[in-house]
């Protein structure tokens, strides 16, 4: 499965889309995102299930395709 | 951490016991010399220097590390080692590392957080 | 307890030290059996920690009266106490974690039972640095429980037995583990065992996966020095490579 990694570093700042992790749980995608994107020490890191993601506009496939979304 | 603070929180050493003006030049001694290698302050600012007692030219040291794993374990020692025995009053050092109190990102003032954010550094 | 050390606590902790040596072997060698390159990642952070763990308990021997040289790179086959899981390398990914990752954890709760004052913030510390370990390896062995519950089962009925045979005979209680009554730990074998058990089911829960029977580990023919009741050991060739003797002509003098 792929999730999505959104963060923010602190209090206020936007929930950015930093990147992505492959795992086949939800608690080792919790680990395998903590570990990877450790740049910063984020106040708050969620992660969406890629298959999750509700279209409004635009191609999904198209935005990760185009490397918008990994 | 500034040099003051060294013995505040000695393992093993009576905090309200006062520090020579030795053992405080010793400690700048460090804060000058003796840089974490990975990052860009020294060891004193990162806190990992809790004690540094003098007698008769024997120096102890108690430091800690952030990483029980740490690669520059042995390096480390040896640069503080050798910083110390530079100084005309020191004949022979012993480094004592200690872990108790253990460390954490709570020793490093606002100051040391700012150099570190400043390099990349996330603690 | 602040005074010294009773004749059995040497023995545990070099069996907990020598178990983390090859745990630290193990991660580094088999890193890259890791199925994602964030656990190739991950097992190389946990062979540092490992590394860093055994140094500190290697001094702690040494205070003892244990040659540390000896101890670092000296030592016979025969002579390293770490338990039986660690002996070899996991054939795969699923035996990997069950092996190493239940034996991690054995040696958590072994370390952490000890009292005396000479470990004070020692594992206090140890214990902050394998949070990390149990985030990863429970990930991944609630993953593999429910996943793939016959290779599970299977290693579990393979590797079990050695790591109760680590952590120490069910006989040994409150009353009658040397340790505990020499005030050197405050938790028994016979209660590590009981946590041990309580969190494996915990991993299970909810898997087609059932924790086998414990066999309780007869005091008689248990070798209290090596933690195990059978023979064996590390290989020659690991000895080899734990010393490091093919890197001996690269190294500075």
């Amino acid at each position: 499965m792929t999730y999505e990694v959104l963060a923010r570093v602190s209090a206020g700042d936007d929930l950015k889309h930093i990147g992505s992790v492959e795992a086949p749980s939800d608690k080792l995608a919790r680990n395998y995102a903590d570990t990877t994107y450790d740049e910063e020490d984020w106040s708050v890191m969620v992660l969406v299930k890629r298959e999750d993601l509700v279209r409004v506009t635009g191609d999904v496939t198209e935005a990760i395709g185009a490397g918008e979304l990994v | 951490m500034s040099t003051q603070n060294v013995r505040v929180t000695g393992s093993g050493a009576d905090p309200s016991q006062d520090v020579s003006e030795l053992e405080r030049r010793l400690v700048d001694r460090i804060d000058a010399d003796v840089m974490d290698p990975h990052i860009p302050v020294s060891l004193v600012e990162m806190g990992m220097i809790y004690d540094v007692r003098y007698d008769d030219g024997d120096v102890t040291v108690d430091m800690t590390y952030p990483c029980m794993g740490c690669p520059a374990y042995q390096m480390i020692q040896e640069d503080v080692t050798h910083c110390l025995l530079s100084v005309e009053e020191v004949e022979d050092v012993e480094i004592e590392v200690v872990w108790d109190p253990v460390w954490s990102k709570d020793r490093l003032d606002e100051d040391v957080q700012r150099k570190l954010r400043e390099s990349g550094t996330a603690i | 307890m602040s005074d010294g050390w009773p004749p059995e606590a040497v023995d545990y902790v070099q069996a907990i030290a020598d178990t983390k040596l090859m745990l630290s072997h193990w991660y580094a060698e088999q890193a890259f059996i890791g199925p994602n390159i964030q656990d190739n990642i991950a097992l190389f952070s946990l062979t540092q920690d490992e590394y860093g763990q055994v140094r500190q308990f290697f001094l702690q021997l040494e205070g003892q009266g244990l040659d540390g040289d000896r101890l670092r790179s000296d030592r016979e086959r025969e002579e390293f106490h770490n338990a039986a899981t660690t002996d070899e390398p996991a054939p795969d990914w699923t035996r990997f974690e069950v092996r190493f990752g239940l034996t991690d954890r054995a040696a958590h709760l072994m370390f952490d039972a000890i009292v005396h004052d000479d470990f004070a913030g020692l594992t206090e510390k140890m214990s902050e640095e394998e949070y990390s370990h149990f985030d990863f390896h429970d990930g991944w062995l609630e993953h593999l429980a429910d996943a793939e519950p016959e290779a599970f089962r299977a290693a579990l009925a393979e590797s079990l037995p050695d790591v109760l045979t680590f952590i120490g005979p069910a006989a040994y209680d409150d009353d009658t583990d040397p340790l505990v009554t020499a005030g050197f730990t405050d938790r028994s074998a016979a209660e590590l065992r009981g946590a041990f058990l309580d969190h494996l089911e915990g991993i299970v829960e909810g898997t087609a996966v059932t924790v086998p029977d414990p066999d309780p580990v007869a005091l008689e023919e248990w070798d209290e020095r090596r933690r195990r009741v059978a023979g064996g050991g590390i290989g020659a060739d690991v000895l080899d490579s734990i010393r490091g003797t093919g890197n001996e002509e690269f190294a500075v003098r």
